[in-house]
Formats: structure tokens, C-alpha cells, sequence
């Protein structure tokens, strides 16, 4: 099977077509900034629209963090992210390890299951 | 003249898995599988009119048993369960399976029944019916599903026996009454009645058999099984174990421990599997809490989970069923060929990551509320934390990876146009469910408590995006500079490693050693004996040596001793 290059539009659904440019690279390397834009301006509209009801670590006194679950998602994926080559080294195994019961791969006819 | 009110729709449901198992002719069967859950869910519509429905009663032994109860709890449960029978119906017609159908069937029925149960030994038999119905939508994924397939049902049926002695043992100390209501932790059996429910909702160490036997059923089957066994157990939670503080620590661990398992998983179906694992995390705390907001909100979340991680599993059953696999590794930029899949499947994994306008904002918010009302912070904080993890390492993850990840050259056609079908009507949902405008005004009216929760107020659609864009950075952040770990085929080892590899290990060692031990036991046996043997014959056979010619005294002097030896044994024991 040969892997087609990012920008290649021959054999695409009809209805792909104008969204080609989601598989281009260009765009790939480029999509930091949709979520950058988007934590920044949540973060501001915290300031306009507070928690009702802050929990007791997004507050610094009586002033509640306006962007609270912004920091707090973005810390927390991190630290799964970090945590995982460290479990992966206690509960990953080969494929196979129990015999008989692996998962299917892709065929490469590409035809339909039956 | 019997009244057909008075009958559990449920088995209507199961009565229409008997004929399609009788009937070789797909085309009846595919309209019995469509039709029989939206017949069922307007018997129910029928019934019920707001005000609590007991009925079906049957007397056996002295033990009258309320076969129908329909009330603002069980309502929830029905209405969903018609409706996701319906979708797995239309996404399953593609399918030639006299088994798929009359199996789908039978476990839909069984599940609508069993919720629809008034008493505990009618819960039992539907019960054990998902069971053993199930466990063919399992074996139906090929000969690699086989021992899966009997893991799940021993474990299943075990549930049963569980919940069936639990409910003796209660009834026992409760007058006989098997009633099937509220029970607490207090209450004999109640432990035996935890553990049942407990296997059935995936409690940490009780949940293997999810993770097993999701990604080896087939295709359909998978849809099909991820919508019924584990919400039919929290339903019964939610009727025995209200307000049970146990359960919030429970659901707390329920809603951690999945994560990592997420986070490495490669084949894309047993990930749903551990997502599914830890949204079921939060309506165990939900039912802990036990205030009406948070059975609301196990009540609503139930409902938006069984839609859009249906959605999901359809999906990526659509993938597999074009390209043959579900792993993360040997997919990517599939919305090339699958384009409105792609579409759909965004749709899901918003609705469960929560994102303002989609399902899970207006339900699992409920829950969020009502921790925070409690002043419940700890489990308050983990579920926010389960809610960004499992937004990294499976609502953006699966699409990603599956969809929009590197290309990897497959070329295929879109879903069939069932499949296309039913993912959209389970998308319209999604979105419907969460429209601030009637949509999910009318999800909470069918709640099982009057509510005034609003969740579009300003702070909440900020704060949701907040986490949404945070989780999103740090994934896009930390894919760029290689952080992210690369899908690559594995298996990952859960707490069934115990049984499945150490158990069956030390399984096949303990045989080998006892047919070593017995081999040498016998050598050692047959060796003493004619070591004996010889010996005697070497003293008393003809040619032996106390036939040889000896003093004519030794003779005698044995015979004397033996004599002698033989009266001091006689008098003693006298």
C-alpha cells in the first residue's frame, strides 16, 4: 500500500475535497494556534464572567483565578502526557501476548467485512 | 382476557428475538429489529401517564412478583433503551446475522424489562437474560472473540448468581418481600446486591470484562453491547444505593484508573471501552451523592452517554468495517474517503467531552452541581480531571488519530447508508438534548426530579471552553515537540492478566506438576513394593534363606520370640 502525499486529492470523496487542506501539513503544523486563541480568549472572559462557585484551589483568597480550568486542563493533560511512557513500561506488552486473541489489522483489499 | 398494559413491553421486545431467530428471511427480521424497540417505547408512552405504574403482578409459591413498574426513575431508562435499540437496529441492517438479530433483540428486550422490573427476581431473570443474550453479539466477532466470549458470560452469569443470592438473603430478613426499591448498604444481602451491580457498572477490578470482550465482538455487537449491560447496572444502583457515600469513592477511582489504560490503548474500540469506564465513574458518584440533582444528572448522563458513545463505537465500527481495523496505529486521514463519518464522529466525541451545545454540557453538569452543592471538592476536582484527561486521550484522540492523523494510504468508500443513518440520528440527538433553546429543557422534563438547573449561564460555557482549549493546547503543544506517545500495536495488560496469564500459567504448572509428582509417586510405590517383595521372597521362598539349612535352635527361638511378642501385645490389650 502506498501512502498517498498529504495534498493528493485523487480518489478523495466528492465531499472532502474542499476540506483537502485539513491533511496538509501546512495546516497541521499551523493548528497550535486554534487552541492558543482559544485559551487566551476564554481566559479573558473569565474576567467578565466569573465562577459562581469556585472551588476552594481557584481562588488566591477571595479572588477567583478567571482562568481556573484553562491552567487546570492544560496541567493536567500535560501530566497525564508525561505519566504514560512510565506506565506504558509496566503495562504494555507486545501484541500477542495472549495467544490466539489479538486484534484484527487492516486488510489490504480494502473490501468490506463480512 | 388478558390486558396487554398490564404486560412488560420489554417482552414484546423478547418475543420478537424469538421470531427473527425462527425466521430465515432477512427482510422480516431487519423490520422486527427496527420496529420492535419503537413499538415497546410507545407501549410505555402508553402506560405511563406521570403517575407510577405497577402492574403484571404474578403469585409463584407465595411470593407475589411485580413484573412492571414504570415511575420517574425507570421511565428514563426505558425511553432510552427503546431508542437506542431502534438506532443499533437501523445501523445493524447491513448485516445478513440470524443470530445478530434475534440476539439483538432478545438483549434489548431483557434490558427494557429488566429496568421496567418491580421486584427482584424478575430483575434477576433479566438479568441473567442480558447475559446469555449478549455473550452471541460477542462470539459473533470470530474465532479470536471464542474465550472472551466465555470470560464475559462466566463473569455475567456470576453477576447473576450474585445479585440472585442477594436477593434471597434480603427478602429473607425482609418478610419475603422481594421488592425491588430502595435497599442501602445496611440491609442483609446488600453487600452480595453491590458486588452483582458492582461487576455489571465496571467497578475497579470488577471491569475487565468490558475491555475484554467490546473489541472482539463484532462490529455490530459492539454498538449493540455498549449500550445496555453497564447502564442497566446503574440503574439498579441508582434504585438500591442512593446516597450511599461508599459509591462516590468508588466512582472517584472509576473515574481515574481508566485514564492511563486510555492513554496507551492502540485499538480504538477498547479505548471507547476504558472512556466508557470512566464516565460511568461519574454517575456512580452521581448516585453516591444521591441528592435529586445528582440522580437527575445520572439520569440525564446516562442518557447522553449511551447516544454519543454509541455514536462513537458506530464510527469506528464504520471505519472497521471498511478498512477491517479499529487500531489507532494503522489508521489516519480517513476523512479523506469517509468524510461525513469524520463529521459525525466529531459530533460524538463533543457531545462527550462536554463542549457547550453538544450532550454531555447539560448532563454532566448536573452531577458537577451537585458535588458542588455538597461541598463535595475532592470528588468534584477528580471528575473535572477525568474530564480533561479523557478529552486528551480519547475525544480528541480517536477522531484524531483516526481521521485526520497521518495519512496511511487507505482508500475506501463512505459508511454504508445505514450506518450514515443511524450515526446521524444519534448526532441529532446529541446536538438536540443540549439546544438551549427547548432542547434540553425537554431532556430535563423527562428527568426523574422537577429541576430549575439552567447550564447556559455565562461562567459555565466559559469555564467548559476554558478546559476544553487548555486540554487542546497541551495536546497540540506536546504533539509538536514529540511528546505524545505514537500509537504502535500493543497489547496493554489489565488486572485480567491475573487470570488470563498468570492464572492460566500457574494453571498448567500446577498440572504439570501433580502429573509429575503423581508419576513419581507411582515409580516410588512400585519400586518399595518389589523392593519388599524381594526381600520376602529372599527370606521365605522356597529357596530362601529361612529355608536354607540353619541351626535346628534359631528356628525355634523366632518362633518362641514371635510367640512371646504376640501374648505381651494380647495382654496389653486387654
Amino acid at each position: 500500500m502506498t501512502t498517498p502525499t498529504s495534498t493528493d486529492t485523487t480518489e478523495m470523496h466528492p465531499a472532502a475535497k474542499k476540506l483537502a487542506f485539513l491533511g496538509s501539513d501546512k495546516t497541521r503544523r499551523n493548528f497550535i494556534w486554534v487552541p492558543l486563541v482559544g485559551f487566551l480568549l476564554t481566559s479573558f472572559l473569565g474576567i467578565f464572567f466569573p465562577q459562581k462557585y469556585p472551588a476552594p484551589w481557584e481562588k488566591i483568597g477571595d479572588f477567583a483565578i478567571p482562568a481556573s480550568w484553562a491552567i487546570f486542563g492544560l496541567i493536567m493533560f500535560a501530566a497525564v502526557a508525561f505519566l504514560t511512557p512510565f506506565f506504558s513500561k509496566l503495562f504494555v506488552k507486545p501484541e500477542g501476548f495472549y495467544p490466539g486473541e489479538s486484534l484484527p489489522d487492516a486488510r489490504s483489499d480494502q473490501g468490506e467485512a463480512s | 382476557m388478558i390486558d396487554l398494559l398490564q404486560i412488560n413491553p420489554g417482552l414484546w421486545v423478547i418475543l420478537a428475538g424469538i421470531i427473527a431467530a425462527l425466521v430465515p428471511v432477512n427482510a422480516v427480521r431487519k423490520v422486527l429489529v427496527v420496529l420492535a424497540p419503537l413499538v415497546a417505547g410507545a407501549l410505555i408512552f402508553s402506560i405511563y401517564d406521570s403517575q407510577k405504574v405497577l402492574a403484571g403482578q404474578i403469585d409463584i409459591y407465595g411470593i407475589t412478583l411485580t413484573t412492571l413498574r414504570i415511575d420517574n426513575l425507570s421511565i428514563v431508562w426505558a425511553y432510552l433503551f427503546c431508542l437506542a435499540g431502534f438506532i443499533n437496529g437501523i445501523y445493524a441492517l447491513h448485516e445478513r446475522s440470524l443470530v445478530t438479530d434475534a440476539t439483538a433483540l432478545m438483549y434489548t428486550g431483557a434490558a427494557i424489562a429488566g429496568v421496567l422490573a418491580g421486584d427482584l427476581l424478575t430483575l434477576f431473570v433479566f438479568w441473567e437474560l442480558t447475559a446469555i443474550a449478549s455473550v452471541f453479539l460477542v462470539w459473533r466477532g470470530g474465532d479470536h472473540a471464542y474465550t472472551a466470549g466465555i470470560r464475559y458470560l462466566v463473569i455475567q452469569v456470576l453477576s447473576g448468581v450474585l445479585l440472585l443470592a442477594g436477593a434471597v438473603t434480603y427478602a429473607a430478613s425482609n418478610g419475603g418481600d422481594f421488592t425491588f426499591g430502595y435497599i442501602g448498604l445496611d440491609a442483609p444481602g446488600a453487600w452480595l446486591l453491590l458486588i452483582a451491580m458492582g461487576i455489571k457498572a465496571g467497578f475497579p477490578f470488577l471491569h475487565m470484562w468490558m475491555q475484554d470482550s467490546y473489541p472482539k465482538a463484532s462490529i455490530t455487537g459492539t454498538v449493540i453491547l455498549a449500550s445496555f449491560t453497564t447502564k442497566f447496572a446503574i440503574y439498579a444502583l441508582a434504585r438500591a444505593f442512593p446516597g450511599t457515600d461508599l459509591l462516590i469513592w468508588i466512582g472517584c477511582i472509576m473515574v481515574l484508573f481508566p485514564i492511563i489504560f486510555a492513554a496507551l490503548e492502540n485499538d480504538n474500540r477498547r479505548n471507547l471501552a476504558y472512556s466508557i469506564n470512566s464516565q460511568l465513574g461519574f454517575m456512580v458518584i452521581g448516585i453516591g451523592i444521591g441528592t435529586t440533582i445528582a440522580i437527575n444528572g445520572v439520569a440525564g448522563h446516562v442518557f447522553a452517554n449511551v447516544i454519543a458513545k454509541g455514536l462513537l463505537f458506530m464510527s469506528v465500527g464504520a471505519v472497521m468495517y471498511r478498512t477491517g481495523t479499529a487500531k489507532a496505529s494503522e489508521l489516519g486521514g480517513l476523512f479523506k474517503s469517509m468524510p461525513y463519518t469524520s463529521a459525525l464522529c466529531l459530533v460524538g466525541a463533543g457531545s462527550l467531552a462536554a463542549v457547550p451545545l453538544f450532550a454531555a454540557f447539560v448532563t454532566k453538569s448536573l452531577i458537577f452541581y451537585a458535588a458542588i452543592k455538597t461541598g463535595l471538592w475532592v470528588p468534584f476536582t477528580i471528575m473535572l480531571f477525568g474530564t480533561a484527561a479523557m478529552i486528551g486521550v480519547t475525544e480528541i484522540r480517536v477522531p484524531l488519530s483516526t481521521f485526520f492523523g497521518q495519512d496511511r494510504g487507505h482508500r475506501v468508500k463512505e459508511a454504508p447508508w445505514n450506518m450514515l443513518v443511524a450515526m446521524s440520528l444519534a448526532a441529532v440527538i446529541c446536538l438536540f438534548i443540549a439546544w438551549p433553546f427547548g432542547g434540553y429543557s425537554l431532556l430535563y422534563s423527562l428527568l426523574p426530579n422537577p429541576t430549575d438547573y439552567n447550564p447556559y449561564t455565562g461562567d459555565h460555557v466559559v469555564f467548559q471552553f476554558q478546559l476544553l482549549f487548555g486540554v487542546m493546547l497541551a495536546y497540540a503543544f506536546l504533539k509538536r515537540i514529540g511528546l505524545i506517545r505514537q500509537d504502535r500495536k500493543a497489547e496493554v495488560i489489565d488486572a485480567d492478566v491475573i487470570y488470563r496469564r498468570w492464572g492460566k500459567g500457574f494453571a498448567i504448572w500446577a498440572d504439570a506438576m501433580w502429573s509429575r509428582l503423581g508419576a513419581n509417586v507411582l515409580r516410588w510405590r512400585a519400586t518399595s513394593q518389589a523392593s519388599i517383595g524381594r526381600k520376602l521372597s529372599q527370606a521365605f521362598s522356597p529357596a530362601g534363606s529361612l529355608s536354607q539349612a540353619a541351626p535346628s535352635g534359631l528356628p525355634a527361638v523366632l518362633t518362641a520370640g514371635l510367640l512371646l511378642l504376640f501374648l505381651l501385645f494380647a495382654y496389653v490389650a486387654q
